[in-house]
């Protein structure tokens, strides 16, 4: 049998065997290969210079993982379930495939976009019609680029969809369903959707190598030899082996919470990400203005454009949209001698390195700025227009606040408990494992908040001076 | 109707209530209607000559006969009258009356399962005259009629010696005509995960039928494979199968759709054309299959085993493509008889001569199969020479080496308890999963939800459950 090879720096050699060739044969379906100019951390080059690896790479190391988990649940149900509850290697072969698609949907930059351009508060159900879902049961609970995710998998005229369908009819579908946390064997989708499953691992180990920080390791090995199968309810469920992996589990969290501090929320990251957020909202009031916006090719920035003009894109501008055409358009709109100042000026910042500075201030302080019509607002914006000479200064300063919560995502199928993470225990003659409400890792479960203030670096003098740091 | 009780004095209580007891039930049977009631006659007239005998002789086991007789007659009255069509009724009778004539020895076999055939052919005398007819050897037990062809009848029968299963019965009308001496003897059956298992056995007037294992699901012409993964498993297994009989010098010689079955695995059936190698004559079936003929074969050349690879190879082109090589859409494809059957094959072997034709057949292909790997793989199977055809084991090691990423492994299955089984099966339908499986996925879970035995489940609730279980599977 021959054996599909790809080195990777993370896995090393993954051997794609059997069924799961699958795995590589689809990654050159358009939709994945788009993933190749898509960075995995986004903005995160511009502090760590090597932070350069796509979310292809990652695609591929988390199929690589999934079938190794897969096959380890497969041993583990091996001994406590029936025949019908078995898994097979079609089973492994759809778990690789949905981790494989699992970040098919993300835009530019990754979350730079989701937070900056799509924001929070997006309106589902457009976007479901737009994406031409059809089925749309339980995705109430999915992400903006998880609910493109699927709408890329639900698009007849996709690459990845022909491909798919072909192989067998409604596999699609099947995969589709598997990243919304649903397939036959219900057990099964928690690998791709729990605080500590295919997707994390993989990136965890990947952006700590590629980043350069000492902080992201944990041991992967003994961490996918002790997942198991345990009760909850009486169901199945996924969990790992309480006996052997508490310390395996804990260095994980450890490592993800490293990365956390040191590289995803990354002060000078966010700063960049906010500004591209301000250029790309200046865009927007632009074409709602019906002002031209200053390009010279038109064709880079059209699915954007037609984004800000109609609200929402469907499948066939999404995956045009990658890294590469927004930079590109950045280029063009920094070269122009006209037009727009404001975002011609952002494009010339970014483009230069010339990023917003944190202004050393409380985070309860930022909070206060972030109503409309505080006091304290008007002031930072008065500050601003006069050490900057603009006249809009809504659009020189940015507010990133972020969310952190390590073990949250356990609902995947309804089982795990708040704040805990998944351990399975067995009883005093080892059989019957069930699901426990452990809280020995309950720190890592905790919401974490905060808020940050970045103006540009010639007014943080007068900004300081506002608020009184020095 | 004759009266038996007085047509010969009684003599034995046991035989004068035995008549008694047959007597009623004939009469009851008369309620069918008149035509029945004709046929009545005969089986009276029957049955007492029958019993005379018995009485005369005196035999030790005369009780049991007694009782197989009036079992045979209390069960046709039962289910006749119940159900049956008058008409259909009358021509069961006959046909009970004409079979306890020609053969009383089969008298036991007959009490046993008269109620099967009557309740599975219900208003069919000519199936249920098919397996009344059948004296299958000891231990089988003929329960239905699968099909009755022009050359062969297949039953449904259980064989609980050998397996709990069920099997089919294939009984041959004319054994000399199909040369069964070699179909028979092949040393394949049984040996080969994708070939079916097969068992010759004869009975006492030197028959020789053929005890296969039935498998859940047989492939029809047109079937629809829902993607191109079964159709590479397909080709991988059924080349497999062939890989095997052509070690053995031998040709199966009918390879089509209507000829795979389908259990975990795709599983060759129906050796009945398996000959030695090389054939010089085409030794088709009156109703035989045009649309695999190899090229050389429709020249009238020998049949080889590259003609099978050819077979395979067609039936993988029509699954790919959705018809058969030299085929206009929307032709007639099968069910050709005579001389219209003559006049296709002329026309077949017309176009496989001709370059247009030749071109098509490689344009479709490229057109439906955009995997390279299938595709130049399905073009040498459909080589014109057969030199040029990889052999079937070829085919098999090409499958499995480039085309992996569809190929299902052989798997090993755990076995459980019937609770444990059905816990398993019960967490799925109230999970959800159920309805999220795929189609083989089905097929399969259908097969374990099959295998349960429900004797064996302690608690009613769950035969209850696992009825409403395979109800609800085989809805989907």
């Amino acid at each position: 049998m021959q054996l599909r090879r790809v080195q990777d720096s993370v896995h090393g050699l993954m051997e794609f065997g059997g069924m799961e060739a699958a795995v590589v044969d689809l990654a050159s379906a358009a939709e994945v290969q788009r993933l190749r100019r898509v960075k995995q951390l986004g903005l995160n080059n511009l502090v760590f210079p090597a932070a350069e690896h796509s979310r292809f790479s990652h695609s591929l190391g988390a199929a690589h993982l999934a079938v190794r988990f897969s096959k380890q649940v497969g041993e583990a149900a091996e001994q406590v379930l029936g025949e019908s509850n078995q898994v097979a290697p079609e089973d492994i072969r759809a778990m690789a495939i949905a981790a494989l698609c699992h970040d098919l949907g993300h835009g530019p930059l990754s979350h730079m976009w989701e937070r900056e351009v799509i924001g929070r508060s997006f309106d589902r159900d457009r976007w479901i019609q737009a994406l031409g879902i059809t089925d749309d049961d339980g995705l109430d609970h999915l992400d903006w680029h998880e609910l493109a995710t699927q709408g890329l998998l639900a698009w007849p005229e996709g690459d990845i969809f022909k491909r798919l369908e072909r192989y067998e009819e409604g596999l699609a579908g099947r995969i589709g369903a598997i990243l919304a946390g649903r397939y036959w064997l219900p057990y099964l989708p928690t690998l791709l959707r729990a605080d500590i499953d295919v997707d994390r691992c993989d990136f965890v180990a990947r952006d700590a190598l590629h980043s350069g920080v000492e902080y992201g390791h944990f041991k992967l090995d003994w961490l996918i030899s002790t997942i198991t199968i345990g009760f909850h309810q009486e169901k199945p469920v996924i969990g790992f082996d309480r006996s052997k992996a508490f310390r395996a589990v804990e260095q994980f969290l450890i490592a993800r919470r490293a990365l956390y501090d040191t590289v995803y929320q990354h002060r000078t990251v966010r700063s960049a990400e906010g500004m591209f957020g301000l250029l790309l909202k200046r865009l927007r009031f632009l074409v709602e203005e019906a002002t031209p916006p200053p390009f010279s090719n038109r064709a880079i920035a059209r699915p954007i454009v037609r984004l800000f003009t109609e609200g929402v894109l469907g499948p066939a501008d999404l995956i045009k949209l990658d890294d590469d055409s927004l930079w590109l358009m950045v280029h063009d709109i920094a070269a122009q001698k006209k037009g727009d100042k404001i975002v011609r000026d952002l494009a010339r910042r970014l483009l230069a390195r010339d990023l917003f500075k944190q202004v050393p201030i409380k985070p309860e302080d930022v909070r206060d700025l972030n109503s409309q019509d505080s006091a304290r607002r008007a002031d930072l914006e008065a500050t601003l227009t006069k050490a900057l000479e603009c006249d809009n200064p809504k659009y020189y300063f940015h507010i990133d606040s972020h969310k952190l919560n390590l073990l949250e995502q356990g609902n995947g199928d309804g089982a795990a408990y708040d704040g805990c993470a998944r351990f399975i225990r067995s009883d005093a003659e080892g059989r019957s494992s069930q699901l426990v409400r452990d809280t020995d890792l309950h720190t890592y479960g905790k919401k974490e908040e905060e808020e940050r203030l970045f103006v540009p670096a010639d007014a943080l003098g007068p900004v300081k001076e506002l608020f009184g740091v020095t | 109707m004759p009266n038996i009780a007085t047509s010969i004095p009684a003599v034995d209580a046991s035989f004068a209530q035995a008549r008694g007891a047959i007597n009623s039930q004939l009469s009851a049977l008369s309620s069918c209607g008149e035509e029945t009631s004709k046929g009545i006659d005969h089986l009276g007239v029957q049955t007492s000559a029958m019993l005379d005998a018995l009485e005369t002789e005196r035999l030790p086991d005369a009780a049991a006969e007694i009782d197989a007789l009036k079992g045979v007659v209390e069960t046709l009255a039962s289910h006749l009258c119940a159900d049956w069509s008058d008409q259909c009724a009358a021509q069961a009778v006959f046909f009970v009356d004409g079979q306890l004539r020609k053969n009383p020895s089969s008298l036991h076999y007959v009490a046993e399962n008269i109620g099967t055939w009557l309740s599975c052919h219900v208003n069919d005398p000519e199936k249920f005259n098919y397996c009344l007819q059948v004296s299958p050897p000891a231990g089988i037990a003929i329960e239905s009629v699968l099909n009755a062809g022009a050359q062969k009848q297949v039953f449904i029968a259980r064989w609980p010696e050998v397996t709990p299963h069920k099997v089919a019965f294939k009984r041959f009308h004319d054994p000399e005509g199909t040369e069964s001496g070699d179909a028979f003897s092949h040393p394949l059956r049984g040996h080969h995960p994708n070939i079916i298992e097969t068992f010759p056995l004869g009975n006492a007037g030197e028959e020789v039928f053929l005890v296969e294992r039935l498998l859940s699901t047989t492939l029809r012409y047109g079937w629809n494979f829902r993607g191109i993964g079964e159709i590479v498993n397909l080709t991988r297994d059924i080349a497999h199968a062939l890989s095997f009989v052509h070690s053995y010098n031998r040709i199966h010689g009918d390879v089509k759709l209507e000829n795979i079955g389908f259990e975990d695995l795709y599983i060759l059936l129906d050796f009945g054309l398996c000959r030695s190698e090389p054939i010089e004559t085409c030794a088709w079936t009156p109703t035989g299959n045009v649309r695999a003929l190899a090229p050389e074969l429709l020249k009238g050349n020998a049949n080889t085993s590259k003609s099978d690879v050819w077979a395979l190879g067609s039936v993988a082109f029509a699954a790919l493509t959705g018809r058969p090589p030299f085929f206009k859409p929307d032709e007639k494809q099968h069910g050709f008889v005579g001389t219209e059957r003559d006049r296709v094959l002329e026309k077949l072997a017309k176009r496989a001569e001709n370059p247009t034709w030749q071109r098509d057949n490689d344009r479709r292909l490229t057109a439906a199969v955009p995997e390279l790997e299938l595709r130049q793989l399905v073009r040498e199977m459909l080589a014109l020479e057969p030199e040029r055809r990889p052999t079937a084991r070829k085919v098999f090691e090409r499958c499995n080496k480039c085309l992996t990423q569809f190929l299902r492994p052989v798997q090993t299955t755990v076995q459980a308890a019937p609770e444990e089984e059905l816990k398993s099966l019960l967490y799925l339908q109230d999970s959800g999963g159920l309805a999220l499986a795929g189609e083989n996925q089905r097929i399969a879970l259908g097969d374990a939800a099959k295998r349960i035995d429900a004797s064996q489940l302690k608690e009613d609730i769950d035969r209850m459950r696992l009825s409403e279980l395979r109800a609800l599977i085989e809805s989907l």
